[in-house]
C-alpha cells in the first residue's frame, strides 16, 4: 500500500486568517463557526502568533485506544481515525486523550467529531485547499519532511556564511 | 434566520440598561447591515446639534450577513459616531476577527449610548451581557490590557475590541482596536468610545452563522479563493502587505513626501513592503476567513527600537508618520512611530497628518518653538516626531494642541487663514497617503465628495485606476471605457466614483472587506450578490445591491447637508488644484506638472447622483427614489438656508 | 440600427465621461426605457450592451466588439 497523505502543519507560516476553520465547518455541517470545526487556531494576538490545531493522524492513535464502544477507531484506508456518531456515547474520553486538543464535543449532539481528511472530496482537504499560506498542507509525510530537510540545511548553510563573513 | 442574527444589542452606560432589539425583515433588505444599519442609527438618532462628546450620542459597532461566514474575508466591523474630528458623519473599519465573534455571540449590530460614571468594559459572553470594572486598566496600551482582560475572563481566545490611551484622553482622532492591533482608524471613533468611559467590549460567541443553501455557498467561496490563489494583486498583498504600494505610489508620484509638497522621494524603497519584507518582517497576517492575508507582525531588530514589535503597519500607516513628515532615512524610525500610534490609539493619517502641517507652518514661519514647546519641527526630524506623537497621546505640551486636529489646531494658535492650506483637509479631515496629482483624478474626485469627511480613499476606493489595469477588459465592463485605468486622466472617472462608491457602500453593509472587491477584483459584485443570497436564502438582484449601497450614501451625505456642509464644500486641498507636481530627484517619476481637474469631473458627478448642483444635496426625487422620504423631508427647509449662509461665510473647515 | 449621426457620435466619443450622456440620448430617442437607463447606472457598461442587444439595436458581433472597445465601439456601432 502507497504511503497515505496526512495533514501538515506549519506554524512558523500560519496566517491565523482562520479560512481552514470556517471552510471545515461549511463543508461538514452546511453551518459557519468555529465551534463545529475540526481544526483550530490559536493565537497569540500581541506577539502575532498563530498556531494550527488538527487531527496529527496518529498511527497508534490515543483516540482510538482509550474509546470503550470502538466508535472512534482507524480507517485504514483513510489514515486517520474516524468517530461512527451512531456508536458514540459523548463520554470524551478521546477528546482528553488527544494530545493536541484535536477533538471536540459537537453543540448539537455531544457526541465526539474529529477531522476526517474530507473524505470523498476531490481537492482533498478544505483546510489545506483553502490555507492561505501553505500552514497546512496535504501530503505524505515522506514529501513534508525532504521539504523540511533542506529548509533546515539552507537555514544551517546561512547561518555558517554570516559566520564566516562576521 | 439564514446570514443574520436578527437582534442587535443596546447598552445605555447611564443607566446600566441592556435591551436586545429584533431587527424586520424589511429593516434587513433596506439596509442590509454593517454600515447600513450604523448610518440609518446615526441619521435618526444623533441630531445634527448634538456634541460628538454628548453622553446621548451613539457609537455603533456593526457586522453583516455575511461576517463569520466562508466568503473571503468576512471578520471586518463598521464603527460609526458623529465624529470629534469634523463635527459630521464619520466611520471607520476595522479588520481582525471580533466582527465573526460578535456574530456568533448573536448579535448584528451594537450601540453604545450614554456615559458610564467610571471606567467600564463590557462583557458579550453570547447572551449574557455584562458591565465590568475597567478602572484597572485604564491607561494601558491595547497590548497589556488584551492579556489582562483575557485572564480575568478566564479565557485567552475570546476577542476584544479596545481603546487606548488617546481614546481616552479624547483625542478628537483617536481611533478603535480590535485583536490589540487591527485599527478602525479614522474620524475619531475611539475619542467618542472614551468619552463613554468604555475601555473595551470583551466577546465570546459560541454560535454559528446559518447558511441558508449551504452547497451553493460552497461552491461559489470554494471557486472565489481558487481564484485568489492566481490573483496577482492578492500575491503583491500577501507578499509585501499594502506597503506593497510604496514603489508604484513613488514612480506614479503620489507618494506624500514633505506634508504633499512633492510626490516622490529617492530613497522610498526604504519603507517599501520588499525592504520590511527582508528586515523587520515577523509573520504574515490575515483576518477572518481571508484569502490574501495582507496584514504584517513586525520586529525592528536593530537600533535604539531593537526588540519591539507590533501589528502592522499599513501603507496609509506608515507613511503619515514617516515620509508625510519627511522621515524615510531609518525605516526603523517609521516602523517605531507606527508602533506608537497603535499604543495610544491614534489614527496614523491624521496624527502624522497635524504634524506635518505643523511641520509646514514651523517651515514657513507660522509657528516656531516658542509654540511647540521648544520642538524643531522641520521635516525630518524623527526625534521631534517621536516627542510629539506621545505628547499628542497624553494630550500634553504641544500635542494638545495637535491632539484637536490640524484645523482646530491652527485656530487655536490663532495663525492666520493661510495655514489651513496646509492642513490638507477636506470638511475637516486630512488626507491619506495618496496625492490626487498621481493617485488619481478619480480618487481626487471622491476625496472632495466622500461622506465621512473628504479626502478618504475608503468612500469609493476606486481601484480600477490603480489596479484596473492588471484586470485587462473590467474598466470596459463596467464603465465602457478602458483607458479609465489610468491614474491621470478625467476618462470615465465622474461615472467611475459613482459606482465604485455605491459598491463600496454595500460591501460595507456586508461587512466584507473591500480588498476582495477593490485591489484585488477577484470578487465582482455579481459574485458578492450569489453568495449573498447563498447565505440569506433571498433574492436580491445586482440592482438592488448596488442600491443599497447609493441609499446609504445618501443618507451620510444628507447628515452632512444638515449640518450645512454641502457644495462649497466639496473640494480638495488647494495644493492639489494649484500646484503643479514638481520634480524631487526621482528621473522615472510620471506626473511631473499634474494639478487635479476637479471642476472637469464634479458636475458631472453631481447628475450622476442626482444632487442638486448648488447646494450639493440630493434631489427630493432622489431620496423617494431611494425610500428616503423622511430624508427629503428633513432637507426641504434647509436646502435655501443653505445657499443663503454659503454666500454670506467663510468656507468652514470643520463643523 | 444607427441610432445617431456620426458627428453625435464623434462628440460623445471625445468627452471624457459618456455613459450619462449616452443613456440620456438613448431614452430620449426612445431606444431604451428609464428602467433600463436605471439599471445601467447601477450595473455599469455591460448591462447596456445587454439590453441593446436584447432590443435588437446591434447584434452579437456588435456586441462583442462593445465589450472589447466600450463606448467608442458601440458608438460606432450605432452611428450613421
Amino acid at each position: 500500500m502507497s504511503e497515505q497523505k496526512k495533514l501538515i502543519y506549519n506554524n512558523e507560516i500560519c496566517t491565523g486568517c482562520r479560512s481552514c476553520v470556517v471552510g471545515c465547518s461549511l463543508y461538514h455541517d452546511g453551518e459557519c463557526g468555529k465551534v463545529v470545526s475540526r481544526v483550530a487556531i490559536v493565537r497569540n494576538e500581541q506577539h502575532g502568533e498563530s498556531y494550527v490545531v488538527g487531527c496529527d493522524g496518529c498511527t497508534d492513535a490515543p483516540c482510538a485506544a482509550v474509546c470503550p464502544t470502538g466508535a472512534c477507531a482507524m480507517d485504514p484506508v483513510a489514515g486517520i481515525t474516524k468517530v461512527d456518531a451512531n456508536k458514540c456515547i459523548g463520554c470524551k474520553e478521546c477528546a482528553n486523550a488527544c494530545p493536541f486538543g484535536a477533538i471536540n464535543m459537537h453543540y448539537k449532539t455531544g457526541k465526539a467529531f474529529k477531522c476526517d481528511l474530507c473524505e470523498g472530496r476531490d481537492e482533498g482537504p478544505v483546510c489545506a485547499d483553502w490555507c492561505v499560506s501553505g500552514a497546512i498542507s496535504y501530503e505524505t509525510p515522506t514529501i513534508a519532511m525532504k521539504g523540511k530537510r533542506r529548509e533546515k540545511l539552507n537555514e544551517r548553510l546561512k547561518a555558517a556564511k554570516v559566520g564566516e563573513e562576521g | 434566520m439564514y446570514g443574520w442574527a436578527g437582534q442587535r444589542l443596546r447598552v445605555d452606560l447611564t443607566t446600566g440598561e441592556i435591551t436586545k432589539e429584533p431587527l424586520s425583515y424589511e429593516y434587513r433588505r433596506k439596509w442590509i447591515g454593517g454600515r447600513g444599519f450604523n448610518s440609518e442609527v446615526m441619521y435618526n438618532e444623533v441630531p445634527a446639534n448634538m456634541d460628538p462628546f454628548d453622553p446621548r450620542a451613539r457609537v455603533c459597532f456593526g457586522t453583516g450577513p455575511m461576517s463569520g461566514t466562508a466568503a473571503p474575508s468576512t471578520g471586518r466591523v463598521t464603527v460609526t459616531c458623529k465624529s470629534p474630528l469634523t463635527g459630521g458623519f464619520g466611520d471607520s473599519n476595522m479588520g481582525g476577527h471580533w466582527g465573526a465573534e460578535v456574530k456568533y455571540a448573536g448579535y448584528d449590530q451594537i450601540i453604545i449610548q450614554g456615559r458610564a460614571k467610571h471606567p467600564v468594559y463590557l462583557w458579550i459572553d453570547d447572551d449574557k451581557v455584562e458591565i465590568r470594572d475597567a478602572r484597572h486598566l485604564w491607561g494601558k496600551f491595547p497590548r497589556d490590557a488584551d492579556p489582562m482582560i483575557k485572564q480575568e475572563l478566564g479565557d485567552e481566545d475570546i476577542h476584544i475590541m479596545m481603546i487606548g490611551p488617546a481614546g481616552e484622553n479624547m483625542v478628537r482622532f483617536a481611533c478603535a482596536f480590535n485583536d490589540v492591533w487591527r485599527a478602525a482608524g479614522r474620524t475619531g471613533t475611539g475619542a467618542v468610545i472614551g468619552s463613554k468611559n468604555l475601555k473595551a467590549i470583551a466577546t465570546r460567541g459560541s454560535g454559528t452563522v446559518k447558511i441558508a443553501d449551504p452547497k451553493k455557498m460552497m461552491d461559489v467561496c470554494n471557486r472565489l479563493r481558487q481564484a485568489f490563489k492566481t490573483d496577482p494583486m492578492k500575491i503583491g498583498l500577501n507578499m509585501f502587505g499594502s506597503l506593497c504600494l510604496i514603489n508604484v505610489a513613488n514612480r506614479d508620484g503620489w507618494f506624500p513626501w514633505n506634508n504633499f509638497q512633492f510626490g516622490s522621494h529617492p530613497l522610498a524603497n526604504n519603507v517599501s513592503g520588499e525592504s520590511h519584507a527582508e528586515t523587520v518582517l515577523k509573520h504574515r497576517e490575515g483576518c477572518f476567513a481571508c484569502p490574501i492575508a495582507c496584514g504584517r507582525f513586525t520586529e525592528i531588530r536593530d537600533g535604539k527600537y531593537a526588540g519591539e514589535t507590533f501589528g502592522g503597519p499599513e501603507y496609509e500607516h506608515a507613511v503619515p508618520t514617516g515620509p508625510r513628515c519627511g522621515i524615510v532615512e531609518d525605516p526603523n524610525d517609521v516602523w517605531h512611530n507606527c508602533r506608537l500610534t497603535n499604543d495610544y490609539g491614534l489614527d496614523a493619517i491624521e496624527c502624522g497628518g497635524a504634524i506635518s502641517s505643523a511641520m509646514e507652518w514651523f517651515q514657513r514661519g507660522l509657528i516656531t518653538t516658542k509654540d511647540t514647546g521648544g520642538l524643531e519641527l522641520t521635516f525630518g526630524n524623527a526625534d521631534a516626531t517621536e516627542k510629539l506623537i506621545h505628547q499628542i497621546g497624553q494630550r500634553k505640551g504641544f500635542g494638545a494642541i495637535l491632539a484637536e486636529g490640524a484645523d482646530r489646531a491652527a485656530d487655536k494658535l490663532g495663525l492666520p487663514k493661510e495655514a489651513h492650506y496646509y492642513t490638507i483637509t477636506t470638511r475637516g479631515m486630512t488626507l491619506p497617503g495618496d496625492d490626487p496629482r498621481g493617485l488619481g483624478f478619480g480618487y481626487g474626485l471622491s476625496f472632495a465628495v466622500g461622506t465621512r469627511g473628504g479626502c478618504d480613499h475608503l468612500r469609493s476606493l476606486c481601484c480600477l485606476e490603480l489596479s484596473g489595469a492588471l484586470y485587462p477588459g473590467l474598466n470596459t465592463k463596467l464603465l465602457g471605457d478602458e483607458s479609465a485605468n489610468k491614474p491621470v486622466t478625467t476618462n470615465g472617472k465622474s461615472y467611475m466614483v459613482y459606482y465604485e462608491e455605491n459598491q463600496k457602500a454595500t460591501t460595507d453593509c456586508l461587512n466584507v472587506c473591500c480588498f476582495t472587491t477593490h485591489w484585488s477584483y477577484a470578487v465582482l459584485t455579481p459574485d458578492q450578490v450569489e453568495y449573498l443570497n447563498a447565505v440569506t436564502g433571498l433574492d436580491f438582484t445586482e440592482e438592488e445591491f448596488q442600491e443599497v449601497g447609493e441609499r446609504v450614501v445618501n443618507l451620510e451625505r444628507a447628515y452632512w447637508n444638515k449640518h450645512m456642509s454641502g457644495a462649497r464644500e466639496d473640494t480638495v486641498p488647494e495644493r492639489f488644484l494649484k500646484e503643479p507636481m514638481p520634480e524631487n530627484g526621482v528621473d522615472y517619476q510620471t506626473n511631473i506638472g499634474a494639478t487635479l481637474p476637479l471642476n472637469e469631473m464634479l458636475p458631472q458627478y453631481y447628475k450622476y447622483r442626482d444632487w442638486d448642483s448648488k447646494t450639493g444635496f440630493p434631489t427630493e426625487r432622489k431620496l423617494k427614489q431611494l425610500g428616503l422620504e423622511n430624508v427629503a423631508k428633513d432637507l426641504a427647509p434647509l436646502r435655501s438656508k443653505y445657499l443663503s449662509e454659503a454666500e454670506k461665510k467663510n468656507v468652514k473647515y470643520y463643523v | 440600427m444607427a441610432i445617431m449621426n456620426k458627428t453625435q457620435a464623434k462628440k460623445l466619443i471625445e468627452q471624457p465621461d459618456k455613459m450619462l450622456d449616452v443613456l440620456n440620448y438613448l431614452v430620449e430617442k426612445k431606444v431604451i426605457s428609464a428602467d433600463d437607463h436605471r439599471a445601467t447606472l447601477l450595473k455599469g457598461f455591460s448591462k447596456l450592451v445587454a439590453v441593446l442587444q436584447e432590443k435588437k439595436v446591434i447584434n452579437a458581433k456588435g456586441a462583442k466588439a462593445a465589450m472589447q472597445g466600450g463606448f467608442a465601439s458601440l458608438l460606432e456601432t450605432i452611428s450613421a
